[in-house]
């Protein structure tokens, strides 16, 4: 494998201000090489700005970036030697596929039988050898991704950037898109800072996540951890846990803390930050749910960590059913379930307390 | 055969001959009323004599004087160079108010105003402030920067002056409405790949930008070419801005010699349309699809 061409990309205290909408706020990341970074959050949370500001479209209000002690943030763009590569694919309309590809070279005034080597690999490297001669029109949105790819590492840049290069694509293609650029990044050493609101995206490519809300980081860690322990409720509902219930903080003891659910039902959960607030929120995944029999008639006596509600909205989903239900108080629960579950049907939900996550409620 | 005519029918319909082509014939007709017949009666009238015999005895006339022939040169002098500088003046104006800029209605606005002068208003204006007693004369003498007035007005600089007043605007709302279309991320994109702002300009700017700026180009020229009102009003009719349009006017109005008059029309049609089948020809061989970087 081919070794990284950069060491360490040193974000610090990066800020960017448009009027009085602060878009960054004293962003800091370190990147080494060879690593696959993905920025996550929904849109406006100041990723595509962090990533402008790599590139050097967008001037930075404050703070540095710099690569293996070098200062970058004052170069313009076309002297950063980094390649990316846009959402929309940003191919030149009027130039066919090879000469896209070329664009780069060109500028660089590499020698003309270098740049048609360089353009056939990268092109081969993309799977697309033989549609030099097609203009971009001419081409399917998967295959214009490709191409806006190969554009980009045909110059061998030291980094990566990604802006959504995989949104505006049919979900299967984006799949199959997806294991492509975890090859490229691995088989080519490459250094890639890669943008997406998709946190299966994000989870599956990146060997590090950074989720970002109104322009600072929340968590930054590895897929694993960032899934398993999210560091606050707003991190906990990107990465899936979908049932966000407030709740009232009643005790705690060993790490555990017992929380009184709006209705009045009590469960046991983990102590994730809720610290000494009576106001908590408490997180699920829907998949951490179990069916259990309900208890007779009384509501409230389905057992430690259990719910009682109404069956609302059933979505066949094959293997699954993902379940809407109402508990007691108008407390909407959603869970996933392999047993048939029918509409106004009464069930019990039960939950382990360590899946069930206590957070601060301010988040 | 019922199953025969049938399928003639549809056969016809594939190639979107039905019915509805009927729609067309209003248009049509209003076409051939205010255009077709015009021309073909014009084009009647300019080979006969006064007299009515048949015969080219008009056109011959025409190249056969100097003085006639040569307002075909003027006439040219005067409409290249003021469509090539409408459009140029255009071309970095537009460049830079393609994307979001500040007050960008405001000077829109601004810029486009003159377009709704006329052509008389201009002229009266150039001859006022630009004459040899005009402001701007007396400001150049004033700071010392010469010591007799400038002649602006009533000669071949008046008529540019006031083909470019009016013309730029129409130049810049073409050239601009084309440009604006270009999908920013194209040039940031070139960027990224290492190209300074000349050379993301003029490799993929500038390309994009062409086929608008060639239309601005033969609107500008053909809008120029018909030049009469201020090449009277602010030029030297007699003299250097004596055009083609000028020579119409004295055969049909002056010396009611319509055949001539007719014929010297047809003219300046062949000429217009040989420049702007040039100008296409020349276009058909440009990039003209999209100007967006996304899937089309």
């Amino acid at each position: 494998m081919p070794q990284p061409q950069l060491e360490r990309l040193a974000i610090e205290d990066v800020s960017k201000v448009y009027g009085d909408h602060v878009a960054l706020r004293d962003f800091s990341l370190d990147v080494a090489g060879g690593e696959f970074v993905a920025l996550l959050g929904p849109s406006g949370c100041g990723k595509s700005t962090m990533l402008n500001c790599l590139a050097g479209l967008v001037p930075l209000t404050s703070g540095r970036i710099s690569i293996d002690g070098d200062r970058i943030d004052p170069l313009p763009p076309e002297r950063r030697r980094f390649g990316m590569v846009f959402q929309n694919y940003a191919l030149f309309p009027h130039l066919n596929i090879g000469r896209n590809v070329a664009f780069g070279l060109e500028s660089r005034r590499v020698a003309r039988s270098e740049i048609r080597a360089r353009v056939a690999r990268a092109l081969g490297q993309v799977r697309l050898e033989g549609l030099a001669d097609r203009y971009p029109s001419q081409l399917s949105g998967g295959q214009q991704q490709r191409v806006a790819m190969a554009r980009a590492i045909v110059l061998e840049p030291r980094l990566i950037l990604m802006d959504e290069p995989l949104s505006n694509l049919d979900a299967q293609l984006r799949t199959e898109l997806r294991t492509e650029l975890r090859r490229l990044h691995q088989d080519l050493g490459l250094t890639t800072i890669y943008v997406t609101h998709d946190q299966s995206e994000a989870l599956s490519l990146a060997d590090r996540l950074v989720v970002m809300r109104n322009g600072v980081h929340l968590q930054i860690g590895t897929p694993a951890t960032v899934y398993t322990e999210p560091a606050d409720a707003f991190v906990a509902a990107f990465m899936g846990y979908r049932n966000l219930i407030p709740a009232r903080r009643r005790s705690a003891r060993d790490g555990d803390v017992i929380v009184e659910l709006a209705d009045g039902v009590t469960m046991r959960g983990v102590d994730r930050g809720a610290s000494t607030d009576e106001q908590v929120v408490v997180a699920v995944r829907p998949s951490d749910f179990t069916v259990v029999p309900a208890a007779g008639s009384d509501d409230e006596a389905t057992g430690e960590n259990a719910i009682t509600c109404t069956v609302r909205v059933v979505e066949y989903q094959g293997e699954e059913s993902a379940v809407e239900a109402e508990a007691a108080g108008g407390l909407r629960v959603h869970f996933r379930t392999t047993e048939r579950v029918a509409t106004g049907e009464r069930v019990a939900v039960h939950v382990d307390p360590s899946r069930l996550l206590v957070f601060a409620a301010d988040a | 055969m019922p199953e025969r005519s049938r399928s003639l029918r549809d056969r016809l319909a594939e190639r979107g001959i039905d019915r509805v082509l009927w729609l067309l014939l209003p248009a049509a007709a209003l076409l051939g009323m205010l255009f077709v017949y015009p021309f073909l009666y014009g084009l009647g009238l300019s080979v006969q004599s006064q007299e009515g015999t048949p015969g080219i005895g008009n056109y011959l006339r025409f190249f056969g004087d100097d003085f006639q022939r040569s307002t075909i040169a003027k006439t040219f002098a005067l409409a290249i160079p003021a469509a090539a500088l409408n459009v140029g003046i255009s071309i970095p104006i537009a460049y830079k108010l393609r994307g979001p800029v500040r007050h960008k209605r405001v000077i829109t606005t601004l810029l486009v105003l003159p377009a709704t002068l006329g052509t008389v208003l201009v002229a009266e204006g150039l001859i006022r402030y630009f004459g040899p007693i005009g402001w701007f004369n007396q400001l150049l003498m004033a700071i010392g920067i010469i010591d007799a007035p400038l002649q602006l007005t009533h000669n071949y600089i008046g008529v540019m002056a006031s083909l470019i007043i009016t013309g730029f605007p129409l130049s810049l709302l073409l050239v601009l409405g084309h440009a604006s279309g270009i999908d920013p991320d194209l040039e940031r994109a070139a960027a990224t790949l290492g190209a300074g702002p000349s050379e993301r300009f003029r490799r993929v700017i500038l390309p994009l930008m062409l086929p608008g700026i060639t239309i601005a180009f033969v609107l500008a020229f053909v809008a120029a070419f018909a030049v009469f009102p201020s090449a009277v009003m602010v030029g030297n009719p007699s003299g250097e801005t004596r055009v083609i349009s000028i020579a119409a006017y004295q055969a049909a109005f002056e010396r009611f010699d319509y055949p001539m008059a007719s014929a010297i029309a047809m003219i300046m049609a062949a000429l217009q349309f040989a420049v702007v089948g040039s100008v296409f020809l020349v276009r058909s061989r440009l990039y003209r699809g999209s100007t967006s970087g996304a899937k089309g």
